[in-house]
């Protein structure tokens, strides 16, 4: 099966609010999706549900095959999550953060890992405890913990955001190497201006469903023509939703 | 071993190694503590005598009654942690990490069961000195305590969806019944839905007999930690509403005001059901000392709070401080206690400003 992420009509709702309703979504080896979408609009709920943290209401999310509602831990190690920083414990240093991400996934700590944190700059920092980093800090430690055990699918919720230029830089690029080496990449961004130079697809959600997708073909000719269409693209659907009027 | 497990053994290999680091300070804590654990053992002990006196004139199945009840109660404490540590779990870092129900289930059942057997630790204590030189009544709590925890390590509460509730309470505008309740809400928020039932059947118990001066003990404490439970909730708010209002143009001290009353209100409410306690008791006189000590012991934790308010640990320093030079001076001559607290709190009021 090459889908790593098949989303099917996946409906969400907290009480009577609805969350999600409708939602169909795939993602192959090799892609890397943007998804996008103003707030509020249930990019975050979707990642939740996809990572089993929370129940469809209707609907079904597989992972390589596997149903996360049946089966969330056999999903959950075949995909990689970079958790909020504030929710990283302030009381264990880096290093010990990474232990024990790596020992829920019964491996020991790979070096290419530890190489790329100290691409990102974070060598000086391996042994402070959490607590006295900055938010950039804890957003590359979050992001290292998705990438442990080198899963196929990474799930990434904002994970740019507050990154300095070479770290934000060496993200793009890693998440580009792992796509072209077989992995897929889910990413919920607001940063428009810099998804046609890194995504291969996207997807708009408002209002909990998917309003409109960019394929691959539309995606490259934005890189290559006018990188800056994408977000006109984006704000034009918005603004042509009745939501939004 | 599980994550959880190697987080809990990390985080306590990191406490210790920087309470080494400090060792200066950390000699001093536990150097303290333990003058304070031998001073308010000398003063309670004799509370204690009296207490044991009228537990022996008890009849047996009374006091066994008693112990059993201990025992529940303590059994409670697992539940709370085990509920707890289910919200904890349903949404923090590790949760979306593959860690089978299985391997979280067990560590917080052990981790639970540890917490509650440190918690009831006191009371089999108590239990043990009330019954001595016979073990029956620590047994009969004990004998209580294992069902009832194991039942509560049974239970699987539903894990709370959505942002986890925060014990917040109104800092204006409770009036009446509203001020009792925003009082008790940071302490309800630890106890189990059924606490309250529990407390009800209280009043089935005479008054005037020996099993009230028990629970009244009992309450006191419960009051007594609820109160710990309020300072420990203000603190926290007080340091959130800080930090995000640094920025702004506000003198620390005008967050401080707006603290202050409310928490004297809770406070006194908290301390209103031992107060009542004592004017019910055969020396009544002593209701004022005791008022004196809530109201005083209130707004000098407030005021430590709010100087220390960036540094918790020089908090728990200074209150170990505070609190050891006020004992003493208490047990050399009481007024020189008094003078010793205003000295402090101009200290602290001359430095609300930092």
């Amino acid at each position: 099966m090459s889908e790593l992420l098949c989303i099917q009509q996946a409906a969400l709702s907290y009480g009577e609010h609805i969350v999600l309703s409708g939602v169909d979504l795939s993602l192959a080896r090799g892609d890397l999706l943007g998804l996008v979408g103003p707030n509020g609009s249930g990019k975050t709920s979707l990642i939740k549900a996809i990572l089993g943290l929370r129940t469809l209401s209707a609907g079904c999310i597989t992972i390589d095959g596997i149903n996360v509602a049946t089966d969330p831990f056999g999903a959950r190690v075949r995909m990689g999550f970079a958790p909020d920083p504030a929710l990283l414990p302030g009381y264990l240093t880096l290093r010990q953060v990474l232990d024990v991400a790596a020992s829920a996934r019964a491996q020991a700590l790979d070096e290419g890992l530890l190489a790329f944190g100290e691409t990102l700059q974070l060598a000086p920092y391996w042994d402070r405890r959490v607590e006295a980093l900055s938010l950039g800090t804890r957003q590359k430690l979050a992001i290292l913990i998705a990438l442990v055990g080198n899963p196929p699918l990474l799930v990434l919720d904002e994970v740019l955001n507050g990154l300095d230029p070479i770290a934000s830089f060496e993200v793009k690029q890693e998440l580009k190497r792992r796509c072209a080496a077989g992995s897929a990449v889910l990413l919920a961004t607001h940063g428009l201006d810099m998804a046609p130079t890194l995504l291969t697809r996207a997807a708009l959600l408002t209002r909990g469903h998917i309003a409109k997708t960019w394929n691959e073909t539309t995606i490259a000719q934005w890189k290559h023509e006018d990188p800056a269409a994408f977000e006109r693209a984006v704000v034009a659907t918005l603004r042509g939703l009745d939501e939004f009027r | 071993m599980s994550p959880d497990q190697l987080a809990l053994r990390l985080q306590v290999g990191n406490w210790i190694a920087a309470r080494r680091a400090l060792s200066g300070e950390s000699l001093f804590l536990v150097a303290a503590m333990t003058a304070f654990g031998a001073i308010a053992l000398v003063v309670i002990i004799q509370p204690l005598a009296h207490l044991k006196a009228r537990v022996d004139q008890l009849p047996d199945w009374l006091a066994v009654a008693l112990a059993a009840l201990v025992g529940l109660v303590s059994a409670s404490t697992v539940l709370r942690n085990s509920i707890r540590l289910t919200r904890h779990q349903a949404s923090d870092w590790l949760c979306a990490l593959p860690i089978t129900q299985a391997q979280r289930m067990q560590f917080r059942r052990q981790h639970a069961l540890r917490l509650g057997l440190v918690a009831a630790l006191p009371g089999f204590l108590l239990l043990a000195f009330l019954g001595w030189p016979s073990p029956v009544l620590p047994l009969v709590a004990l004998s209580a305590y294992s069902p009832g925890a194991w039942l509560a390590l049974a239970y699987t509460p539903r894990a709370r969806r959505g942002v986890p509730r925060r014990s917040a309470a109104q800092v204006r505008d409770a009036t009446g019944l509203n001020i009792l309740g925003a009082s008790l809400e940071p302490a309800s928020a630890r106890w189990p839905h059924t606490a309250r039932f529990a407390a009800a059947s209280l009043l089935l118990v005479p008054m005037g007999s020996g099993p009230l001066l028990v629970i009244a003990l009992l309450l006191t404490a419960t009051c007594l930690r609820a109160w710990l439970d309020l300072m420990a909730h203000y603190s926290e708010r007080l340091t959130e509403s800080a930090a995000w209002l640094s920025a702004q143009p506000l003198q620390p001290v005008r967050l401080l005001w707006c603290f202050m009353p409310t928490l004297l209100r809770r406070s006194a409410l908290l301390m209103a059901v031992p107060l009542l306690g004592i004017a019910l008791s055969p020396a009544p006189l002593a209701l004022l000392p005791a008022a004196a000590a809530a109201t005083l012991s209130t707004v000098h934790a407030i005021l430590l709070i709010h100087v220390e308010r960036w540094h918790p640990v020089r908090r728990q320093t200074m209150a170990a401080v505070h609190l050891i030079a006020l004992v003493l001076f208490a047990q050399i001559w009481l007024p020189i206690a008094f003078l010793a607290w205003a000295i402090f709190i101009l200290l602290l009021w001359r430095r609300r400003h930092v």
